[in-house]
Protein backbone atom coordinates (compact mmCIF):
# COMPACT_ATOMS: atom_id res chain seq x y z
CA UNK A 1 0.00 0.00 0.00
CA UNK A 2 1.65 3.34 -0.83
CA UNK A 3 0.85 6.93 0.17
CA UNK A 4 0.31 8.51 -2.78
CA UNK A 5 -2.71 6.80 -3.85
CA UNK A 6 -5.32 8.61 -5.76
CA UNK A 7 -8.01 6.77 -6.22
CA UNK A 8 -9.00 3.77 -3.45
CA UNK A 9 -11.69 1.24 -3.55
CA UNK A 10 -11.86 -0.43 -0.54
CA UNK A 11 -14.42 -3.85 -0.51
CA UNK A 12 -16.53 -2.06 -2.81
CA UNK A 13 -19.62 -3.16 -4.14
CA UNK A 14 -22.92 -1.81 -6.09
CA UNK A 15 -26.28 -3.34 -6.57
CA UNK A 16 -29.32 -1.88 -8.23
CA UNK A 17 -32.80 -1.57 -7.03
CA UNK A 18 -34.82 -2.84 -9.59
CA UNK A 19 -38.53 -2.29 -9.23
CA UNK A 20 -41.22 -3.83 -11.49
CA UNK A 21 -43.11 -0.73 -11.34
CA UNK A 22 -43.79 3.03 -10.73
CA UNK A 23 -45.37 2.08 -7.43
CA UNK A 24 -43.27 -0.12 -5.65
CA UNK A 25 -40.73 3.22 -6.39
CA UNK A 26 -43.25 5.16 -4.87
CA UNK A 27 -43.68 2.43 -1.75
CA UNK A 28 -40.02 2.25 -1.07
CA UNK A 29 -39.47 5.80 -0.21
CA UNK A 30 -42.64 5.89 1.42
CA UNK A 31 -42.05 2.76 3.67
CA UNK A 32 -38.57 1.71 2.62
CA UNK A 33 -37.42 1.12 6.16
CA UNK A 34 -39.97 -2.09 7.20
CA UNK A 35 -40.07 -3.31 3.76
CA UNK A 36 -38.16 -3.84 0.55
CA UNK A 37 -39.78 -3.48 -2.45
CA UNK A 38 -36.96 -4.07 -5.21
CA UNK A 39 -34.76 -6.82 -6.52
CA UNK A 40 -31.05 -6.33 -6.42
CA UNK A 41 -28.93 -6.53 -9.12
CA UNK A 42 -25.42 -7.12 -8.28
CA UNK A 43 -23.17 -5.14 -11.03
CA UNK A 44 -20.18 -4.80 -8.76
CA UNK A 45 -18.82 -7.13 -5.54
CA UNK A 46 -15.67 -6.78 -3.28
CA UNK A 47 -14.18 -4.45 -5.91
CA UNK A 48 -10.28 -3.92 -4.40
CA UNK A 49 -8.62 -1.02 -6.13
CA UNK A 50 -5.84 1.52 -6.02
CA UNK A 51 -4.50 3.80 -8.56
CA UNK A 52 -1.05 5.71 -7.50
CA UNK A 53 -0.61 9.02 -8.93
CA UNK A 54 0.85 8.79 -12.45
CA UNK A 55 -0.66 5.74 -13.08
CA UNK A 56 -2.69 5.15 -16.10
CA UNK A 57 -5.05 2.03 -15.71
CA UNK A 58 -6.74 -0.07 -18.33
CA UNK A 59 -10.13 -1.55 -17.83
CA UNK A 60 -11.31 -4.04 -19.91
CA UNK A 61 -14.13 -6.82 -19.75
CA UNK A 62 -17.34 -7.35 -21.51
CA UNK A 63 -20.50 -5.47 -21.93
CA UNK A 64 -22.39 -5.41 -18.99
CA UNK A 65 -19.32 -6.57 -16.98
CA UNK A 66 -19.75 -3.48 -14.61
CA UNK A 67 -16.94 -1.18 -16.30
CA UNK A 68 -19.11 1.98 -16.46
CA UNK A 69 -20.38 1.78 -13.10
CA UNK A 70 -16.57 0.98 -11.62
CA UNK A 71 -16.23 4.32 -13.23
CA UNK A 72 -19.41 6.11 -12.10
CA UNK A 73 -18.53 5.02 -8.27
CA UNK A 74 -14.79 6.62 -8.75
CA UNK A 75 -16.36 9.93 -9.84
CA UNK A 76 -19.23 9.49 -7.34
CA UNK A 77 -21.65 10.28 -9.82
CA UNK A 78 -23.05 7.28 -7.99
CA UNK A 79 -22.43 5.67 -4.28
CA UNK A 80 -21.44 2.19 -3.41
CA UNK A 81 -23.98 -0.25 -1.93
CA UNK A 82 -21.01 -1.09 0.84
CA UNK A 83 -17.48 -0.46 1.00
CA UNK A 84 -15.80 3.18 0.55
CA UNK A 85 -14.43 4.80 -2.51
CA UNK A 86 -11.77 7.69 -2.14
CA UNK A 87 -10.49 10.14 -4.06
CA UNK A 88 -7.54 12.91 -4.38
CA UNK A 89 -8.34 15.37 -6.48
CA UNK A 90 -10.53 16.50 -9.77
CA UNK A 91 -11.97 14.32 -11.72
CA UNK A 92 -12.77 14.80 -15.37
CA UNK A 93 -14.86 11.87 -16.66
CA UNK A 94 -15.36 11.36 -20.62
CA UNK A 95 -18.11 8.71 -20.05
CA UNK A 96 -19.64 6.69 -23.03
CA UNK A 97 -21.24 8.93 -24.84
CA UNK A 98 -22.46 11.47 -22.66
CA UNK A 99 -20.30 13.57 -20.46
CA UNK A 100 -23.72 15.19 -19.81
CA UNK A 101 -24.70 17.25 -23.05
CA UNK A 102 -27.92 18.59 -23.38
CA UNK A 103 -29.37 17.71 -26.87
CA UNK A 104 -31.75 20.79 -27.64
CA UNK A 105 -28.30 22.95 -26.85
CA UNK A 106 -25.63 23.95 -29.30
CA UNK A 107 -21.95 22.41 -28.91
CA UNK A 108 -20.70 26.21 -27.43
CA UNK A 109 -23.21 26.17 -24.97
CA UNK A 110 -22.42 22.94 -24.05
CA UNK A 111 -18.97 24.03 -23.55
CA UNK A 112 -19.69 26.89 -21.38
CA UNK A 113 -22.07 24.55 -19.18
CA UNK A 114 -19.77 21.06 -19.37
CA UNK A 115 -17.15 23.20 -18.49
CA UNK A 116 -18.83 24.80 -15.50
CA UNK A 117 -19.44 21.54 -14.65
CA UNK A 118 -16.54 20.33 -14.37
CA UNK A 119 -15.62 23.40 -11.92
CA UNK A 120 -14.40 25.67 -14.82
CA UNK A 121 -14.77 29.49 -14.31
CA UNK A 122 -16.41 31.36 -17.47
CA UNK A 123 -13.57 33.33 -18.34
CA UNK A 124 -11.40 30.71 -17.99
CA UNK A 125 -14.03 28.70 -20.57
CA UNK A 126 -14.15 31.69 -23.21
CA UNK A 127 -10.25 31.92 -22.77
CA UNK A 128 -9.68 28.32 -24.07
CA UNK A 129 -12.96 28.37 -26.47
CA UNK A 130 -10.51 28.06 -29.32
CA UNK A 131 -8.28 25.86 -28.08
CA UNK A 132 -11.27 23.33 -27.57
CA UNK A 133 -12.60 24.17 -30.51
CA UNK A 134 -9.35 23.05 -32.62
CA UNK A 135 -8.83 20.08 -30.50
CA UNK A 136 -12.44 18.81 -31.16
CA UNK A 137 -12.20 19.61 -35.22
CA UNK A 138 -16.05 19.86 -35.36
CA UNK A 139 -15.90 23.01 -37.36
CA UNK A 140 -19.28 24.89 -38.09
CA UNK A 141 -20.81 21.84 -36.11
CA UNK A 142 -19.71 23.71 -32.76
CA UNK A 143 -22.73 25.78 -33.30
CA UNK A 144 -25.60 23.18 -34.44
CA UNK A 145 -27.03 21.56 -31.60
CA UNK A 146 -25.42 18.47 -30.03
CA UNK A 147 -28.76 16.67 -31.12
CA UNK A 148 -27.44 16.67 -34.69
CA UNK A 149 -24.02 15.34 -34.05
CA UNK A 150 -22.74 12.17 -34.74
CA UNK A 151 -21.78 9.85 -32.22
CA UNK A 152 -17.97 10.52 -33.61
CA UNK A 153 -18.42 14.47 -33.10
CA UNK A 154 -19.78 14.03 -29.47
CA UNK A 155 -16.90 12.74 -28.43
CA UNK A 156 -14.65 14.54 -30.19
CA UNK A 157 -16.46 17.71 -28.49
CA UNK A 158 -16.51 16.18 -24.96
CA UNK A 159 -13.13 14.66 -24.59
CA UNK A 160 -12.08 18.26 -25.97
CA UNK A 161 -13.54 19.75 -22.98
CA UNK A 162 -11.90 17.19 -20.74
CA UNK A 163 -8.95 17.67 -22.19
CA UNK A 164 -8.81 21.70 -21.33
CA UNK A 165 -10.11 20.52 -17.38
CA UNK A 166 -6.89 20.33 -16.27
CA UNK A 167 -7.93 17.58 -14.07
CA UNK A 168 -6.30 15.45 -11.84
CA UNK A 169 -7.56 12.56 -12.80
CA UNK A 170 -8.62 11.70 -16.33
CA UNK A 171 -11.52 9.22 -17.27
CA UNK A 172 -12.17 7.86 -20.56
CA UNK A 173 -14.60 5.20 -21.17
CA UNK A 174 -15.11 3.79 -24.75
CA UNK A 175 -15.15 7.48 -26.46
CA UNK A 176 -12.29 6.67 -28.82
CA UNK A 177 -13.73 3.69 -30.61
CA UNK A 178 -16.23 5.57 -31.78
CA UNK A 179 -14.00 8.50 -33.21
CA UNK A 180 -12.15 7.90 -36.20
CA UNK A 181 -8.16 7.17 -36.36
CA UNK A 182 -7.55 11.50 -37.04
CA UNK A 183 -9.04 11.72 -33.83
CA UNK A 184 -7.94 8.58 -32.16
CA UNK A 185 -4.44 9.72 -33.23
CA UNK A 186 -4.62 12.85 -31.48
CA UNK A 187 -6.29 11.51 -28.45
CA UNK A 188 -3.30 9.30 -27.88
CA UNK A 189 -1.17 11.48 -28.18
CA UNK A 190 -3.11 13.74 -25.42
CA UNK A 191 -2.64 10.83 -23.32
CA UNK A 192 0.62 10.46 -23.63
CA UNK A 193 1.70 14.26 -22.77
CA UNK A 194 -0.91 13.81 -19.76
CA UNK A 195 0.61 10.91 -18.24
CA UNK A 196 3.36 12.91 -16.78
CA UNK A 197 1.25 15.42 -14.87
CA UNK A 198 -1.58 13.44 -14.20
CA UNK A 199 -3.31 10.43 -13.69
CA UNK A 200 -5.62 8.15 -16.19
CA UNK A 201 -8.10 5.66 -16.03
CA UNK A 202 -9.09 3.78 -19.96
CA UNK A 203 -12.00 2.01 -20.87
CA UNK A 204 -11.20 0.50 -24.20
CA UNK A 205 -12.81 -2.52 -26.36
CA UNK A 206 -9.18 -1.91 -28.61
CA UNK A 207 -6.72 -4.19 -26.76
CA UNK A 208 -4.07 -2.59 -28.31
CA UNK A 209 -4.17 0.75 -27.53
CA UNK A 210 -4.55 -0.65 -23.43
CA UNK A 211 -1.16 -2.32 -23.34
CA UNK A 212 0.15 0.63 -25.36
CA UNK A 213 -0.54 3.63 -23.31
CA UNK A 214 -1.26 1.67 -19.98
CA UNK A 215 1.21 0.23 -17.25
CA UNK A 216 -1.26 -1.71 -15.61
CA UNK A 217 -4.57 -3.20 -16.73
CA UNK A 218 -7.47 -4.82 -14.88
CA UNK A 219 -10.35 -7.37 -16.35
CA UNK A 220 -13.42 -6.60 -15.07
CA UNK A 221 -15.83 -10.21 -15.48
CA UNK A 222 -19.45 -10.16 -13.90
CA UNK A 223 -18.67 -7.56 -11.65
CA UNK A 224 -15.48 -9.17 -9.92
CA UNK A 225 -11.71 -8.30 -11.07
CA UNK A 226 -10.54 -11.43 -12.75
CA UNK A 227 -7.08 -10.71 -13.39
CA UNK A 228 -4.96 -7.24 -12.83
CA UNK A 229 -1.86 -6.65 -13.27
CA UNK A 230 0.19 -6.40 -16.87
CA UNK A 231 -1.35 -4.53 -19.83
CA UNK A 232 -0.30 -6.98 -22.34
CA UNK A 233 -0.83 -10.03 -19.92
CA UNK A 234 -4.21 -9.03 -18.42
CA UNK A 235 -5.35 -8.16 -22.14
CA UNK A 236 -4.07 -11.82 -23.34
CA UNK A 237 -6.10 -13.75 -20.70
CA UNK A 238 -9.19 -11.61 -21.92
CA UNK A 239 -9.13 -12.09 -25.30
CA UNK A 240 -8.46 -16.04 -24.52
CA UNK A 241 -11.44 -16.17 -22.64
CA UNK A 242 -13.52 -14.33 -25.46
CA UNK A 243 -12.57 -16.85 -28.12
CA UNK A 244 -13.25 -19.77 -25.77
CA UNK A 245 -16.18 -18.66 -23.10
CA UNK A 246 -19.95 -18.76 -24.60
CA UNK A 247 -22.03 -15.37 -25.11
CA UNK A 248 -25.02 -16.05 -23.06
CA UNK A 249 -27.30 -13.79 -21.27
CA UNK A 250 -26.89 -15.35 -18.03
CA UNK A 251 -24.47 -12.69 -16.70
CA UNK A 252 -27.34 -10.19 -16.89
CA UNK A 253 -29.59 -12.12 -14.30
CA UNK A 254 -31.25 -10.32 -11.58
CA UNK A 255 -31.19 -11.42 -8.28
CA UNK A 256 -29.10 -13.05 -5.88
CA UNK B 1 -24.51 -9.86 4.53
CA UNK B 2 -27.23 -8.95 2.20
CA UNK B 3 -29.18 -6.88 4.95
CA UNK B 4 -26.44 -4.98 5.62
CA UNK B 5 -26.09 -4.20 2.39
CA UNK B 6 -29.53 -3.56 1.72
CA UNK B 7 -29.79 -0.80 4.33
CA UNK B 8 -26.62 0.98 2.74
CA UNK B 9 -29.23 1.44 0.24
CA UNK B 10 -31.33 3.89 1.77
CA UNK B 11 -29.33 6.22 3.93
CA UNK B 12 -25.50 7.43 3.32
CA UNK B 13 -24.20 9.37 6.13
CA UNK B 14 -23.87 12.95 5.71
CA UNK B 15 -23.85 15.72 7.42
CA UNK B 16 -26.03 18.40 6.84
CA UNK B 17 -25.24 21.93 8.24
CA UNK B 18 -27.27 24.79 8.90
CA UNK B 19 -25.32 26.60 6.51
CA UNK B 20 -24.73 23.71 4.10
CA UNK B 21 -27.55 24.65 1.34
CA UNK B 22 -25.72 27.99 1.15
CA UNK B 23 -22.81 27.16 1.23
CA UNK B 24 -22.88 24.41 -1.85
CA UNK B 25 -25.12 26.94 -3.34
CA UNK B 26 -21.87 29.28 -3.02
CA UNK B 27 -19.69 26.59 -4.33
CA UNK B 28 -20.91 26.08 -7.20
CA UNK B 29 -22.36 29.62 -8.16
CA UNK B 30 -20.64 29.47 -11.70
CA UNK B 31 -22.34 26.70 -12.81
CA UNK B 32 -25.69 27.82 -11.67
CA UNK B 33 -25.19 30.83 -13.03
CA UNK B 34 -23.78 29.08 -16.73
CA UNK B 35 -27.54 26.89 -16.93
CA UNK B 36 -29.88 29.58 -15.50
CA UNK B 37 -28.54 32.31 -17.82
CA UNK B 38 -28.45 30.00 -20.85
CA UNK B 39 -32.24 28.70 -19.58
CA UNK B 40 -33.31 32.67 -19.56
CA UNK B 41 -32.02 32.84 -22.79
CA UNK B 42 -33.29 29.72 -24.34
CA UNK B 43 -36.78 30.38 -23.48
CA UNK B 44 -37.04 33.75 -25.43
CA UNK B 45 -34.29 33.45 -27.94
CA UNK B 46 -36.67 32.21 -31.02
CA UNK B 47 -39.48 34.26 -30.32
CA UNK B 48 -40.29 37.43 -32.07
CA UNK B 49 -41.16 40.05 -29.18
CA UNK B 50 -39.12 38.00 -26.54
CA UNK B 51 -38.98 39.54 -23.33
CA UNK B 52 -42.35 41.49 -24.02
CA UNK B 53 -44.37 37.81 -23.93
CA UNK B 54 -42.95 38.00 -20.14
CA UNK B 55 -44.77 41.62 -19.97
CA UNK B 56 -47.82 40.84 -21.79
CA UNK B 57 -48.52 37.58 -19.90
CA UNK B 58 -49.38 39.06 -16.26
CA UNK B 59 -51.20 41.76 -17.75
CA UNK B 60 -53.15 39.75 -20.19
CA UNK B 61 -54.29 38.11 -17.48
CA UNK B 62 -54.88 40.72 -14.80
CA UNK B 63 -56.92 42.35 -17.16
CA UNK B 64 -59.55 39.23 -17.57
CA UNK B 65 -59.26 38.30 -14.19
CA UNK B 66 -60.38 42.11 -12.84
CA UNK B 67 -63.22 42.27 -15.90
CA UNK B 68 -64.69 38.98 -14.28
CA UNK B 69 -64.61 39.62 -11.01
CA UNK B 70 -65.37 42.91 -11.21
CA UNK B 71 -68.45 42.46 -13.39
CA UNK B 72 -69.54 38.84 -13.29
CA UNK B 73 -68.81 37.41 -10.39
CA UNK B 74 -68.12 39.15 -7.24
CA UNK B 75 -66.28 37.07 -4.60
CA UNK B 76 -64.93 39.60 -2.85
CA UNK B 77 -66.38 42.61 -0.57
CA UNK B 78 -63.18 45.01 -1.48
CA UNK B 79 -64.47 44.48 -5.86
CA UNK B 80 -67.70 45.96 -5.12
CA UNK B 81 -66.42 49.83 -4.22
CA UNK B 82 -62.76 49.96 -5.36
CA UNK B 83 -61.93 48.13 -8.70
CA UNK B 84 -58.74 49.44 -8.90
CA UNK B 85 -57.55 48.58 -5.41
CA UNK B 86 -59.18 45.29 -6.15
CA UNK B 87 -57.68 44.06 -9.33
CA UNK B 88 -53.73 45.43 -7.88
CA UNK B 89 -54.86 43.05 -4.71
CA UNK B 90 -55.44 40.10 -7.31
CA UNK B 91 -52.25 41.15 -9.37
CA UNK B 92 -50.56 40.60 -5.83
CA UNK B 93 -51.97 37.48 -5.72
CA UNK B 94 -50.83 36.04 -8.81
CA UNK B 95 -47.71 37.10 -8.56
CA UNK B 96 -46.86 35.15 -5.47
CA UNK B 97 -49.09 32.07 -6.53
CA UNK B 98 -47.94 32.27 -10.20
CA UNK B 99 -44.36 32.04 -8.85
CA UNK B 100 -45.04 29.02 -6.19
CA UNK B 101 -47.24 27.03 -9.14
CA UNK B 102 -44.56 27.33 -11.21
CA UNK B 103 -42.15 25.23 -9.25
CA UNK B 104 -44.66 22.60 -7.98
CA UNK B 105 -45.53 22.14 -11.43
CA UNK B 106 -41.91 21.78 -12.71
CA UNK B 107 -40.39 20.40 -9.45
CA UNK B 108 -41.52 16.55 -9.75
CA UNK B 109 -39.63 16.75 -13.45
CA UNK B 110 -37.01 18.56 -12.92
CA UNK B 111 -34.23 15.57 -12.51
CA UNK B 112 -35.74 13.90 -15.20
CA UNK B 113 -35.22 16.76 -17.64
CA UNK B 114 -31.60 17.08 -16.74
CA UNK B 115 -31.03 13.62 -16.37
CA UNK B 116 -28.11 13.89 -18.85
CA UNK B 117 -26.27 16.16 -16.48
CA UNK B 118 -27.04 14.09 -13.69
CA UNK B 119 -25.93 10.10 -14.73
CA UNK B 120 -23.30 11.48 -17.06
CA UNK B 121 -21.08 13.83 -15.30
CA UNK B 122 -20.10 14.96 -12.05
CA UNK B 123 -23.22 17.29 -11.19
CA UNK B 124 -24.64 18.50 -7.84
CA UNK B 125 -27.93 17.64 -8.75
CA UNK B 126 -29.30 20.01 -5.68
CA UNK B 127 -28.27 23.22 -7.81
CA UNK B 128 -31.24 22.19 -10.12
CA UNK B 129 -33.18 23.33 -7.44
CA UNK B 130 -31.71 26.34 -6.96
CA UNK B 131 -31.82 26.97 -10.81
CA UNK B 132 -35.04 26.82 -11.08
CA UNK B 133 -36.04 28.41 -8.23
CA UNK B 134 -34.16 31.65 -9.72
CA UNK B 135 -35.57 30.96 -13.02
CA UNK B 136 -38.94 31.64 -11.53
CA UNK B 137 -37.76 34.23 -9.73
CA UNK B 138 -36.57 36.42 -12.55
CA UNK B 139 -40.33 36.17 -14.62
CA UNK B 140 -41.62 37.08 -10.77
CA UNK B 141 -39.25 40.01 -10.83
CA UNK B 142 -41.04 40.74 -14.59
CA UNK B 143 -44.69 40.69 -13.41
CA UNK B 144 -43.75 42.74 -10.41
CA UNK B 145 -41.81 45.39 -12.28
CA UNK B 146 -45.26 45.56 -14.20
CA UNK B 147 -47.35 45.62 -11.45
CA UNK B 148 -44.79 48.96 -9.56
CA UNK B 149 -45.73 50.45 -12.51
CA UNK B 150 -49.80 50.23 -12.87
CA UNK B 151 -49.85 51.07 -9.41
CA UNK B 152 -48.11 54.11 -9.80
CA UNK B 153 -50.09 54.87 -12.84
CA UNK B 154 -53.42 53.63 -11.41
CA UNK B 155 -52.71 55.34 -7.87
CA UNK B 156 -50.47 58.12 -8.56
CA UNK B 157 -47.76 56.92 -6.01
CA UNK B 158 -46.34 53.47 -3.93
CA UNK B 159 -46.15 53.43 -0.35
CA UNK B 160 -42.28 53.36 0.93
CA UNK B 161 -43.13 49.82 2.93
CA UNK B 162 -43.03 48.68 -0.59
CA UNK B 163 -39.00 48.91 -0.05
CA UNK B 164 -39.77 45.78 2.99
CA UNK B 165 -40.17 43.13 0.00
CA UNK B 166 -37.11 41.26 0.41
CA UNK B 167 -37.84 41.03 3.77
CA UNK B 168 -41.22 38.57 2.59
CA UNK B 169 -39.03 37.44 -1.04
CA UNK B 170 -36.42 35.73 0.82
CA UNK B 171 -38.31 33.40 3.78
CA UNK B 172 -40.78 32.58 0.44
CA UNK B 173 -38.01 31.63 -1.92
CA UNK B 174 -36.33 29.80 1.09
CA UNK B 175 -39.97 27.77 1.41
CA UNK B 176 -40.29 27.24 -2.11
CA UNK B 177 -36.80 25.95 -2.33
CA UNK B 178 -37.77 23.39 0.26
CA UNK B 179 -40.74 22.30 -1.29
CA UNK B 180 -38.99 21.88 -4.61
CA UNK B 181 -36.34 19.48 -3.24
CA UNK B 182 -39.10 17.61 -1.55
CA UNK B 183 -40.94 17.15 -4.72
CA UNK B 184 -38.21 16.51 -6.98
CA UNK B 185 -36.82 13.71 -5.14
CA UNK B 186 -40.15 12.57 -4.87
CA UNK B 187 -40.98 12.99 -8.26
CA UNK B 188 -37.83 11.14 -9.55
CA UNK B 189 -39.49 7.36 -7.96
CA UNK B 190 -42.74 8.04 -9.16
CA UNK B 191 -44.58 9.99 -11.93
CA UNK B 192 -47.51 10.47 -10.23
CA UNK B 193 -46.28 12.91 -8.64
CA UNK B 194 -46.39 15.04 -11.72
CA UNK B 195 -50.16 13.68 -12.18
CA UNK B 196 -50.96 15.34 -8.71
CA UNK B 197 -49.61 18.33 -8.87
CA UNK B 198 -51.30 19.41 -12.31
CA UNK B 199 -54.41 18.01 -10.34
CA UNK B 200 -54.35 20.25 -7.14
CA UNK B 201 -52.89 22.95 -8.20
CA UNK B 202 -55.59 25.00 -9.94
CA UNK B 203 -58.04 24.08 -7.71
CA UNK B 204 -55.37 25.05 -5.00
CA UNK B 205 -55.66 29.03 -6.78
CA UNK B 206 -59.43 29.13 -5.50
CA UNK B 207 -58.29 28.05 -2.07
CA UNK B 208 -55.44 30.49 -1.56
CA UNK B 209 -56.61 34.15 -0.99
CA UNK B 210 -55.81 35.18 -4.68
CA UNK B 211 -58.94 36.73 -5.93
CA UNK B 212 -60.55 37.48 -2.79
CA UNK B 213 -58.82 38.09 0.56
CA UNK B 214 -58.73 36.73 3.94
CA UNK B 215 -61.17 38.97 5.50
CA UNK B 216 -63.78 38.24 3.28
CA UNK B 217 -63.43 34.41 4.66
CA UNK B 218 -65.24 33.54 8.27
CA UNK B 219 -62.92 32.85 11.17
CA UNK B 220 -62.81 29.11 10.80
CA UNK B 221 -61.99 29.42 6.70
CA UNK B 222 -59.77 31.91 7.62
CA UNK B 223 -58.00 29.41 10.00
CA UNK B 224 -57.51 26.85 7.59
CA UNK B 225 -56.60 29.45 4.52
CA UNK B 226 -53.44 30.12 6.51
CA UNK B 227 -52.66 26.46 7.06
CA UNK B 228 -51.45 27.07 3.33
CA UNK B 229 -48.04 29.61 3.84
CA UNK B 230 -48.67 31.25 0.47
CA UNK B 231 -51.89 33.06 2.46
CA UNK B 232 -49.62 34.50 4.57
CA UNK B 233 -47.21 35.69 2.03
CA UNK B 234 -49.60 37.04 0.08
CA UNK B 235 -51.94 39.22 2.84
CA UNK B 236 -48.38 40.27 3.67
CA UNK B 237 -47.28 41.48 0.68
CA UNK B 238 -50.75 43.29 -0.08
CA UNK B 239 -49.93 45.08 3.19
CA UNK B 240 -46.71 46.37 2.57
CA UNK B 241 -47.62 47.43 -1.23
CA UNK B 242 -51.01 48.75 -1.30
CA UNK B 243 -51.87 49.30 2.09
CA UNK B 244 -48.51 50.67 3.52
CA UNK B 245 -48.46 49.04 6.33
CA UNK B 246 -46.25 46.79 8.48
CA UNK B 247 -47.58 43.63 9.17
CA UNK B 248 -48.19 41.89 12.12
CA UNK B 249 -45.10 40.97 13.70
CA UNK B 250 -45.76 37.64 14.93
CA UNK B 251 -47.11 36.51 12.14
CA UNK B 252 -44.36 37.64 9.91
CA UNK B 253 -41.88 35.49 12.37
CA UNK B 254 -44.35 32.39 12.01
CA UNK B 255 -44.25 32.24 8.79
CA UNK B 256 -40.75 32.45 8.75
CA UNK B 257 -39.84 30.07 11.20
CA UNK B 258 -41.97 27.70 8.83
CA UNK B 259 -40.65 28.68 5.34
CA UNK B 260 -37.38 27.72 7.55
CA UNK B 261 -38.67 24.74 8.49
CA UNK B 262 -40.27 23.64 5.38
CA UNK B 263 -36.41 24.46 3.53
CA UNK B 264 -34.63 22.43 5.81
CA UNK B 265 -37.62 19.65 5.61
CA UNK B 266 -37.07 19.76 1.84
CA UNK B 267 -33.30 19.92 2.09
CA UNK B 268 -32.89 16.84 4.43
CA UNK B 269 -35.37 14.77 2.18
CA UNK B 270 -33.22 15.51 -0.98
CA UNK B 271 -30.08 14.86 0.80
CA UNK B 272 -31.24 11.62 2.22
CA UNK B 273 -32.38 10.53 -1.43
CA UNK B 274 -30.06 12.10 -3.67
CA UNK B 275 -27.32 8.81 -4.32
CA UNK B 276 -30.58 6.54 -4.83
CA UNK B 277 -31.84 8.84 -7.24
CA UNK B 278 -29.23 8.87 -9.45
CA UNK B 279 -29.93 5.15 -9.83
CA UNK B 280 -33.67 5.05 -10.14
CA UNK B 281 -34.43 8.23 -12.66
Amino acid sequence: MSSDWVVRCAQVGKAFQIYKNYNDRLRQVLLGRFKKYYQEFWVLRDIDLEITKGDCLGIVGRNGAGKTTLLQLICGITQPTYGTVNTRGSIAPVLALGAGFDPELTGRENVLIGGAILGMRRQFIIDRLDSIANFAGIGEFLDRPVKFYSSGMYSRLAFAICAHADADILIIDEVLAVGDEAFQVKCLKFIEDYRRRGTILFVSHGLAEVVALCNRAIWVDGGHIRAAGEPKTVTEAYHQALTTEKDDAERFHIGN
Amino acid sequence: MNEQRALALNGRKTDVLVLTPFVKAWQYRELIRAILWRELNQRFRDSYFSWGWAIAAPLLMLAVYTVVFTTTIKISAAAANDTTHYSLSIFIGLIVFNFAAELVYRAPTLLHEHVHYIKKSIFPSETLVWIAMLRSLVYAAISFAVFLAFELYMTGGIPFTALLIPFLVIPFCLMLLGITWFLAALGAFTRDVSHLMITIVPVLIFATPVFYTASDLTPTARMIAYLNPTTAYIEMARQILLFGSLPDLLTYLATCAISLCIFYGGYLFFDRYRSVVVDVI
